[in-house]
């Protein structure tokens, strides 16, 4: 075992935690003023539910960001602390007339060192009931992988099945139609969205990990050669009422595998990727919780190697301790929420052939948050988690612990 | 106090202390690490040792040459935690006699291993009609390989016994194998054996194939990856696809891996310690281990060697208790499977080294797969299907009281 520190300087925790403090007072600040405020309301559908300045009559920009300090150590390694700034984000929406929406946001990703776009879309819609979208946008699949700015969320980490069983966050090329049924009088209301969407392609076998891995079938590319000519479907239905419930299923499905002009058509090999999603509001608690399986047609002879079914599932709990009174929400919505989330994933279910033993690749996470939100834009959150990871046979399982304190916010 | 209030409440609180206790560590128990870097590596040896640990747990793309025909993508899934393997991923060899008597590896027909996995579009193997002898093989463990390549020749022919003067019934033999030409240069040790017609003593596989580890890294790495080294230049490939893919074969120029990364995966094995001893204060393992010697384990399980000088100085002149004498002994019919490779006969393997034993669960999912081919789960069906020249040890331990049989079951766990 090799322990080692990474130096760094006595004062860069210092320095952080101030910074952290001045950033999330002068936003504080900032929002008091009312007539930003107001025009700082959230919209109505998923994707455009972020929080914008308006310039102008029909335009808007905004951002987001969110950064920690953290320490992890696994079988007793670790590299000390670090400081990290994950994502920098940049909104653009205009509204062309009454019924054309134009919008981007993209993303500094500091951990891969590159620039992704996760929305370019152009939007028609008439009435709340039916919608029509083209471009590169975010999918619906499950609830988490649009609602992913941790400003939104209560870890400053994602849940395990959104990256390691899901490819979220999931942006693809694609058209759709989405709505919601039921006026805002009715009991439950109808979301729904449909898309056709370019689709995951065969990297998802062939990865670092020697495991599927659908967060590696994504194409890099905001614009590129389809690998297959056939498109994947994804779609969300979700019962609705405000502030009370949602439940949706989604789902992605088609197919993965390339078809290559230079040689013998490959099999086409399907994939299928489902989500159950349930979040419930009940006074001060909050219940989060996704559920999530894949399907994978898999090459005959990598059986047992690669897996070809994925599970996994989390449970997020979140309870406000204190709140300001509603008189003084006018000027400042200081509130103070402690979280637990729960996960785990299997990365490869099934047995092994030749001995019926279960096959293991399993994750089991606990993760415990304290969360200040000076405004519901902003957050100061502190994280601890313990992660168990058995590996493909089950053999004792390897520990990891974190602890991070950062925030996030839109600026 | 709402009962939901208190309910979350509750199940939060629970959270932050299981939490809170849980968070204190997560340093295994060092004598439940099976591998680890020898104790007395300088920070240059350690670095070159963890540089071979990354690429041992490095999983290879198609890209970077896997394939087209292969058995794992890296050399961990065979090695969970450096330890022996698991039937999901064992390897499998044929071969079959030539008119002449000698036993042929079948290359023409994508012999002597079985890839039975392939890229996408390629097709995988599958075992030739005409095999006459088909093996299935356990990966072995792999610490302290480094201090058994370290062991003198002269002090492995010292323990062979060929034509049984001590008239024991043991006649351990040592493997003379003829090594490739990249193998030259590459020994470890100091005055290395030549018979007159140029073969030297095999040490690794478990036919003693091998002549040292750098032959045997290279050879995993292609027979089992598919990735080619200078030392093994040529892809696996199966001998029924269309010539065009067989010619395509994973598309990668080959060498597919640098000669750098094989020395430091070489090394990497070279570097790995001895696995740790427990209970060794048990009353238990104590008397277990006098039965050992007692019945006669040991004259196959020899428990000491000392390293000789070796051009790595950190494997020179040490002590070591990996109860194995490096020879080839006849296991009798019960553990013959019509295959061979080298200089061994079908019923004869080399003396598996037993340290580790006790940690071989905790590498294989819990439960143990023991011999070369894993057949057996528990120690004392190991032992029981010993013949051939153990037969009469093996009848030794059959006739120990229950309770003494336990205590050398105690012992082998505790190494």
């Amino acid at each position: 075992m090799i322990k080692s520190d990474i130096k760094y300087s006595k004062n860069l925790p210092l320095i952080f935690l101030v910074a952290v403090f001045l950033c999330v007072s002068l936003l504080a600040t900032a929002q008091k003023n009312e007539d930003l405020q107001n025009e700082m309301k959230p919209q109505k559908e998923v994707l455009f539910d972020r929080y914008l300045y308006k310039i102008g009559s029909s335009n808007y920009i905004g951002g987001y960001a969110h950064g920690s300090l953290n320490r992890f150590e696994t079988e007793g390694i670790s590299d000390g602390f670090n400081v990290t700034v994950p994502s920098i984000g940049a909104i653009v929406q205009s509204n062309i007339g009454q019924l054309l929406r134009f919008y981007a946001e993209g993303e500094y990703n500091s951990i891969d060192k590159k620039f992704q776009v996760n929305n370019l879309l152009i939007d028609f819609s008439n009435s709340p009931k039916f919608g029509i979208r083209i471009g590169y946008y975010n999918l619906p699949l499950g609830f988490y992988n649009q609602k992913s700015i941790k400003a939104h969320y209560n870890f400053l980490d994602d849940p395990l099945i959104s990256t390691l069983v899901l490819p979220g966050p999931y942006s693809d090329a694609a058209f759709g139609i989405y709505g919601i049924l039921g006026g805002e009088k009715s009991i439950v209301q109808l979301k729904y969205q449909f898309n056709v969407v370019e689709g995951l392609n065969e990297q998802i076998l062939y990865t670092p990990s020697s495991n599927t891995e659908m967060q590696l079938g994504k194409n890099d590319d905001l614009f590129f050669d389809d690998n297959n000519n056939l498109p994947m479907y994804n779609g969300r239905i979700a019962f609705y009422q405000k502030d009370v419930f949602e439940i949706g299923a989604s789902m992605l499905a088609g197919a993965y595998s390339n078809i290559s002009s230079d040689s013998e058509p490959d099999t086409i090999r399907n994939l299928y990727s489902g989500v159950f999603d349930v979040q419930l509001y009940l006074g001060k608690l909050k219940i989060q919780s996704e559920s999530a399986l894949n399907i994978i047609h898999l090459p005959g002879s990598m059986d047992e190697l690669y897996a070809d079914k994925q599970y996994g599932t989390f449970v997020d709990l979140s309870y406000e301790l204190f709140n300001l009174p509603h008189q003084y929400k006018r000027y400042l919505q200081h509130s103070l929420s402690i979280a637990a989330r729960y996960d785990f994933v299997d990365l490869h279910v099934g047995y092994f052939d030749k001995t019926y033993e279960q096959i293991s690749n399993e994750y089991y996470k606990a993760s415990v948050g304290l969360v200040y939100r000076p405004r519901e834009q902003s957050a100061v959150i502190l994280n601890g988690n313990y992660q168990w990871f058995y590996d493909l046979l089950g053999n004792p399982a390897k520990k990891t612990m974190g602890i991070e304190f950062g925030f996030a916010s839109y600026f | 106090m709402s009962v939901i209030t208190k309910v979350s409440t509750l199940i939060i609180l629970v959270s932050i202390t299981i939490f809170s206790c849980q968070m204190m560590d997560t340093t295994p128990d060092p004598e439940s690490v099976l591998i680890s870097p020898l104790a007395h590596l300088n920070p240059d040896q350690l670095a070159k040792h963890t540089a071979g640990d990354a690429l041992f747990n490095k999983s290879y793309t198609v890209e970077e040459g896997v394939g087209p025909v292969f058995v794992a993508t890296t050399c961990r899934s065979c090695h969970f935690n450096g330890g022996k393997g698991h039937p999901f991923n064992e390897i499998v060899r044929f071969g079959n006699w030539e008119p002449d008597g000698e036993f042929s590896e079948m290359l023409e027909m994508s012999g002597p291993q079985l890839q039975y996995r392939a890229i996408d579009g390629y097709p995988a193997e599958e075992i030739p009609e005409e095999a006459e002898g088909v093996v299935k093989l356990n990966p072995p463990a792999l610490p302290g390989l480094g201090l058994l390549e370290a062991i003198t020749d002269a002090d492995i022919f010292a323990w062979a016994d060929v034509n049984d003067i001590d008239q024991d019934g043991i006649t351990g033999r040592v493997a003379l194998v003829d090594p490739p030409a990249y193998v030259e240069g590459q020994f470890i040790y100091e005055n290395i054996y030549r018979s007159d017609d140029g073969r030297c003593v095999g040490r690794f596989g478990k036919k003693a194939f091998s002549a040292n580890l750098f032959q045997q890294a290279a050879r995993a790495l292609v027979e089992d990856l598919g990735i080619t080294t200078s030392a093994e230049n040529h892809d696996p490939f199966n001998w029924k696809a269309p010539q065009a893919l067989r010619e395509y074969g994973d598309g990668v120029p080959n060498p597919e891996l640098p000669d750098e990364q094989l020395q430091e995966l070489t090394y990497f094995l070279r570097s790995t310690a001895a696995p740790p001893r427990r209970d060794l204060d048990n009353p238990d393992v104590i008397e277990g281990e006098n039965i050992f010697k007692e019945i006669g384990c040991v004259k196959c399980h020899r428990d000491e060697f000392t390293t000789g000088n070796s051009i790595l100085p950190e494997l020179s002149n040490l002590t070591i208790h990996p109860y194995t004498d490096m020879l080839l002994h006849d296991m009798g019919p019960g553990l013959d499977d019509g295959y061979t490779e080298g200089d061994a006969a079908t019923n004869e393997w080399r003396t598996p080294p037993l340290w580790g034993l006790g940690l071989a669960e905790e590498s294989q999912g819990g439960t143990g797969y023991y011999l070369h081919d894993g057949r057996a789960t528990t120690l004392n069906e190991a032992i029981q299907a010993h013949g051939g020249e153990a037969e009469s040890i093996k009848g030794n331990y059959n006739s120990l009281v229950k309770e003494d049989q336990d205590k050398l079951i105690s012992f082998l766990r505790s190494l």
